[in-house]
């Protein structure tokens, strides 16, 4: 990790909470803009309420909050990795196939073009909330963007790679795995970085609707009862886990894929 | 192989294809022989049907009519493509580069890195500097270089090479035309070159065609002794045959391009 770069966010998110505690100052109300003293006096310790806990407790909300966390995580991995893989089977798929190619791609760029979050009520519906349907939502909104990327990024492979490989009597399915994979996996990564950020917003939206766990279920609880303070630390909370999942991601790549793969650029 | 003596033949070949909605005839009627051993260059302006005819006769694209035939080969011959760019996978290194064909056929690892050895020695490249090296870490001329290794990897009968020099120098140029003229003559492979340098043609080749409009506009015959050197580019002689390329060209130059009616195919 870059020292300036993390000198210059620590920068930015102080100035943020100075704005912050400017705008509490004006606004002088607690319920609508909470100043950062009682975030921290009343709002965070108040999460223990979603706990055993009937009063106010920091040990209590931290446990509440990382447990909830961690199911918002586990969904969101499990989507991810779900939607994923299959996305990337899928475009390979449809890039390989031969003259139902072109409908194929139709078919996929018209999912693409479908509102993923409008399709949430409709998993409401089928599954009723329930932990499959949140992480089936997820990986099908993952997936439909990894599919559309791989495909297009396949397209992109120059031709002469699949001259030479045919020439030197490589199989369509050995193409596919020792040539186009290879070649998109500079772009596969910018995606998987890209969808990751996006799961924790289609899990939010799911949870939001449909689980009673989850960030989204917190966030949910929060806006019924216009909970704004609540509301700045599922804030802060969705911002840690987008981070350290990036982080993480970045750190995986970094050591388990070779450095050449990862600094191609056509 | 058989004594015929004639390594490929081409037969009446045409190809065309659409270009902005227009149906572009890039190889119109085209016949011509090539023959065991022979050095061919196959020059013509731009959109002339060059890489075209090369695609045509390694398979990778199938004519609209005529034919490909290869009278002195029992079986369809082994054929090496040099291409013109993009010719090495950048995530293989040199070695991986150059097994590729053996990798597929399942060869075993030391057979590959013995293979590979040669091949790099082959084109003057060091093996111990440059196998474990990734295609962005060489110079323009030695990814050239390790292009050309490629394509003799699977030992091939007939030779295709792609504008071997059109993106390098001109001290590299002259480098990689004669590592392509020890490299002929040594294996006897039967090669066949499309350039735009007329000098380059002169040089490399028994033989050279002008193409104009898909169909041949000559052919010249080059017969200066082997092996070349750069004094024979000086000599009379030399610019004589030069001479006589760049006039065909020149004629073929002043003809439009064949483009035929929208709904031609």
């Amino acid at each position: 990790m870059n020292p300036r770069r993390i000198a210059i966010s620590i920068v930015w998110i102080g100035l943020a909470l100075m704005f912050w505690q400017g705008i509490a100052f004006v606004v002088n109300n607690n319920r609508t803009a909470p100043s950062l003293g009682n975030l921290v006096r009343e709002s965070y310790p108040s999460f223990a309420i979603f706990g055993d806990s009937s009063s106010n407790d920091y040990r209590e909300a931290t446990r509440i909050l990382a447990w909830h966390a961690f199911q918002t995580a586990k969904r969101s991995l499990w989507g991810i990795g779900v939607g994923g893989l299959s996305g990337v089977a899928t475009g390979l798929m449809v890039f390989s196939l031969g003259r139902s190619r072109a409908s194929a791609q139709f078919l996929l760029l018209g999912l693409m073009n479908v509102p993923l979050f409008s399709l949430i009520p409709l998993f409401v519906f089928w599954f009723s909330g329930k932990e499959f349907g949140i992480v089936l939502y997820t990986a099908l909104a993952a997936g439909v963007l990894v599919a559309a990327a791989t495909f297009e990024a396949a397209s992109n492979v120059p031709l002469t790679y699949f001259w030479r490989a045919s020439l030197e009597g490589a199989t369509r399915v050995r193409i596919l795995e020792s040539v186009v994979l290879p070649a998109i996996i500079p772009e596969l990564l910018l995606t998987f970085r890209w969808v990751l950020g996006l799961t924790w917003a289609f899990t939010l939206g799911a949870e939001y609707l449909s689980s009673s766990s989850g960030c989204g279920f917190l966030v949910y609880q929060s806006y019924l009862y216009s909970d704004v303070g609540k509301l700045l630390i599922l804030g802060a909370v969705y911002a840690i886990l987008g981070y350290s999942s990036i982080f993480l991601f970045d750190l995986a790549t970094t050591r388990l894929l070779p450095q050449q793969l990862l600094t191609l650029r056509r | 192989m058989v004594a015929d003596g004639i390594a490929l033949k081409v037969k009446a070949l045409s190809y065309s294809y659409r270009s902005r909605g227009n149906v572009v005839q890039a190889l119109c009627g085209l016949s011509f022989a090539v023959r065991i051993g022979e050095v061919l260059s196959v020059v013509g302006r731009s959109g002339a049907g060059k890489s075209t005819l090369l695609h045509i006769l390694s398979r990778l694209l199938d004519p609209d009519e005529g034919q490909v035939e290869f009278p002195a080969f029992e079986t369809p011959p082994r054929i090496g493509y040099m291409f013109q760019s993009n010719g090495t996978f950048p995530w293989r290194t040199v070695e991986r580069n150059l097994t590729y064909s053996m990798e597929i056929s399942g060869a075993a690892r030391e057979q590959r890195i013995s293979r590979a050895r040669q091949l790099c020695s082959m084109v003057g490249l060091d093996p111990v500097q440059h196998l474990d090296k990734y295609p962005n870490e060489l110079s323009g001329g030695q990814v050239r270089r390790v292009e050309l290794a490629m394509a003799f990897a699977q030992l091939p009968q007939i030779l295709l090479v792609d504008e071997p020099t059109s993106s390098v120098d001109w001290i590299t140029r002259r480098q990689l035309q004669r590592m392509i003229q020890d490299v002929a003559s040594s294996s006897g492979v039967t090669l066949i070159v499309v350039t735009h340098d007329i000098e380059e043609a002169v040089w490399l080749s028994d033989r050279v065609i002008a193409l104009d409009n898909g169909f041949v506009a000559d052919s010249i015959e080059i017969d200066f002794p082997r092996p070349r050197s750069d004094e024979l580019r000086t000599t009379e002689a030399f610019r004589v045959s030069e001479d006589r390329i760049i006039r065909a060209l020149s004629e073929s130059a002043s003809r439009p391009p064949v483009r035929l009616p929208q709904d031609f195919k």
